[in-house]
């Protein structure tokens, strides 16, 4: 049975046991009907509803709001004040909510602080009460409720953040793949340069570590991968910052760009327009150093804005002359028999490449951005950079995407011109590109199961080192055909679709695929021999 | 192409393995491409790059975003990816030496 507004005066009234209850109902004013909590995800006329009889209790009730009842008197009954008297009623419901929430957030942070640890306590604490001190007053505005709420959603999406599992197996993202870069540059250049740099920006440093903390867990991946980037003075910092800010949630970056333009964390760079008069002049740069940040928050205005020029830029630079261009001086160069080695390497990569960007994110009508967010954190709008392929982080995945099960391995049809073109040297990365390309479209490879290395690309590889040189420079190897053949075979014993029968057999599968754990070994010319005098001779 | 060398040769030296000088470079390749990217982004204007994208057939609208590049910078995309790929190994011979 309801209560009438007497009664309800009445329950009131007994619930204010002393005097610091008393300050929330000043002089005699009553608490007025609430109107439920969903209100505003209830359809338009039903809200309309619960709201006409609301107006209808107040009226009966005699409510008042202090501001009104000490201001003037007013007939509740008119639409605009009882619209206006709605409105109010709606933000204190919404207020309490709020008070309510923040009270849930309060217990877990209490509940969880062992994991969460002291830093984010004591930063979430602190934001916490914050947002108290605007919720503990009544009469809120519209906007004083939205920041409010934003605040303490962020507070929540934090701790929830921490909070998640972590997964067991880790994803490689574009921004691991930079720091392995940067760290095997390091390693090898020795820890001297390091140090001098980390010393140089230990302040800065610091402060941003400071800040990081409250941060959920992958934006601080994120930035941390970029505060190395910052250790590492020159042109490249610039280049992987651009790639990162590709990468990054509007807000991560923002975030970032703050960070950046925190004196005297202001790092110029010259880039490579040093070198480069007609650039230089063009961009109207002479003599001034380029600051980066502006730098990045410009192309990722540009990026958003223009989308299908970004596809289409890297589209030229990946598919069209450009990137084809520098792979052939590297191999040309490479041809010699001095670097034989490193020239096979590339030419795994040309591989790889080429299957990944049939298998990439790019090939399933995804963005690569989406991909290094995680599901329910912040993205860019996907689609806004409409799937360009962009060119650095075409690196295949560690596990390669989604593993295909040996016996379902087709054998390849591998185009004679393709594996022709394999050996011969001069155009080895443009061939292992398109055989590449060529073998993803048919789905005949698949990323071996361990991850690094697709067992053709393997085999292939290793198979060169033993093979002869001619005395021009170039590589000779097998011929054509015969290849084909030892790929046919290779891939026969990989699918169990022949079985292992010989130590030709064996020796490919050695040389291609190697033992768990154990690296692949290289062909020597024995092996070479072994291998060719067995498919010569069928 | 000295570069190349030199930066091989400096890996070598650090006893990096070939497959090890092989990511390296190709590491190098693709941040020189990611270079090229941000430089043409920056150098068109906003309306040039719309001028691109009203082009429909894609091939059309690269033709015409490689004359733009010209146009403005006075030399072709491959001339700057030169350039780059220098800076980049040279960076890179720094960070090494």
């Amino acid at each position: 049975m309801e209560s009438t507004p007497s009664q309800r005066r009445e329950t009131v009234s007994s619930l204010i046991k002393n005097d610091s209850d008393l300050q929330y109902f000043p002089n005699g004013m009553i608490v007025p009907p609430r109107l439920p909590d969903n209100l505003k995800y209830r359809p338009k006329s039903e809200q309309l509803k619960i709201y006409a009889e609301w107006v209808k209790e107040i009226a009966e009730s005699g409510f008042q709001t202090p501001q009104e009842s000490s201001v003037k008197e007013k007939d509740p009954t008119t639409t605009k004040d009882a619209e206006k008297e709605w409105n109010r009623a709606r933000r204190e419901s919404a207020r309490k909510d709020l008070l309510h929430q923040a009270d849930g957030a309060g217990l877990t942070l209490h509940n969880h602080a062992m994991e969460f640890g002291q830093p984010f306590v004591e930063n979430t604490h602190s934001e916490l009460e914050s947002i108290y001190n605007i919720l503990s007053h009544e009469g809120l505005t519209e906007q004083e409720l939205a920041f409010a709420e934003q605040r303490l959603r962020s507070l929540i999406a934090l701790m929830e953040e921490k909070l998640r599992p972590v997964p067991a197996t880790k994803e490689k993202t574009p921004e691991d793949e930079v720091n392995a870069f940067m760290e095997q540059l390091r390693e090898i250049g020795g820890k001297k340069m390091e140090e001098e740099e980390r010393e140089k920006k230990k302040g800065f440093l610091q402060k941003i570590s400071d800040k990081i903390a409250s941060r959920p867990e992958k934006e601080q991946q994120t930035i941390k991968a970029f505060l190395k980037l910052l250790e590492f003075s020159g042109s490249m910092s610039a280049t992987i910052l651009t790639s990162i800010l590709l990468r990054l949630s509007p807000e991560t970056a923002a975030f970032l760009f703050g960070i950046m333009f925190a004196p005297p964390a202001i790092v110029s760079t010259v880039l490579f327009f040093d070198t480069n008069e007609s650039i230089k002049r063009f961009l109207g740069k002479k003599g001034r150093e380029i600051d980066r940040t502006r730098l990045g928050e410009e192309l990722h205005k540009k990026l958003r804005k223009h989308p299908r020029f970004a596809q289409l830029l890297g589209g030229h630079i990946s598919a069209g002359r450009i990137l084809p261009m520098l792979q052939e001086n590297v191999v040309n160069f490479l041809t010699s028999p001095e670097y034989k080695g490193v020239l096979m390497g590339l030419a795994g990569y040309g591989i790889f490449t080429g299957i990944y960007e049939n298998f990439g994110p790019q090939s399933q009508g995804q963005h690569i951005l989406s991909q290094t967010h995680p599901p329910g954190g912040a993205q860019h709008p996907v689609g806004e950079v409409g799937g360009a392929p962009i060119p650095p982080f075409d690196i295949p995945p560690s596990t390669g995407g989604a593993p295909v099960p040996p016996s379902d391995i087709p054998l390849p049809e591998i185009p004679q011109s393709m594996i022709s073109q394999m050996f011969p040297g001069s155009d080895l990365w443009n061939a292992s590109l398109e055989l590449g390309r060529e073998w993803a479209r048919t789905g005949i490879i698949p990323p071996n199961p361990e991850g690094h290395f697709i067992p053709v690309v393997n085999l292939l590889k290793n198979l060169a080192y033993g093979l002869e040189q001619t005395g021009d420079g170039k590589v000779t190897l097998l011929n054509s055909d015969l290849a084909q053949e030892v790929v046919r075979r290779f891939l026969g014993l990989l699918n169990h679709q022949i079985p292992i029968q010989t130590d030709i057999d064996r020796l490919l599968i050695e040389l291609g695929t190697g033992a768990p754990g154990v690296p692949v070994r290289h062909a020597t010319p024995e092996d070479i021999m072994a291998i060719v005098k067995a498919f010569a001779g069928r | 192409m000295d570069k190349f060398k030199q930066f091989i040769d400096t890996l070598r030296s650090k006893g990096k393995s070939d497959d090890e000088i092989a990511k390296l470079l190709a590491g190098a390749q693709k941040f020189s491409a990611m270079e090229l990217f941000s430089i043409v982004m920056m150098v068109l204007t906003d309306e040039e790059m719309t001028q691109v994208e009203e082009i429909a057939d894609d091939t059309q609208a690269q033709q015409k975003m490689i004359e733009l590049f010209q146009a403005k910078a006075g030399i072709t995309l491959e001339e700057l990816m030169s350039g780059i790929r220098d800076g980049v190994i040279e960076q890179a011979l720094k960070a090494l030496s």
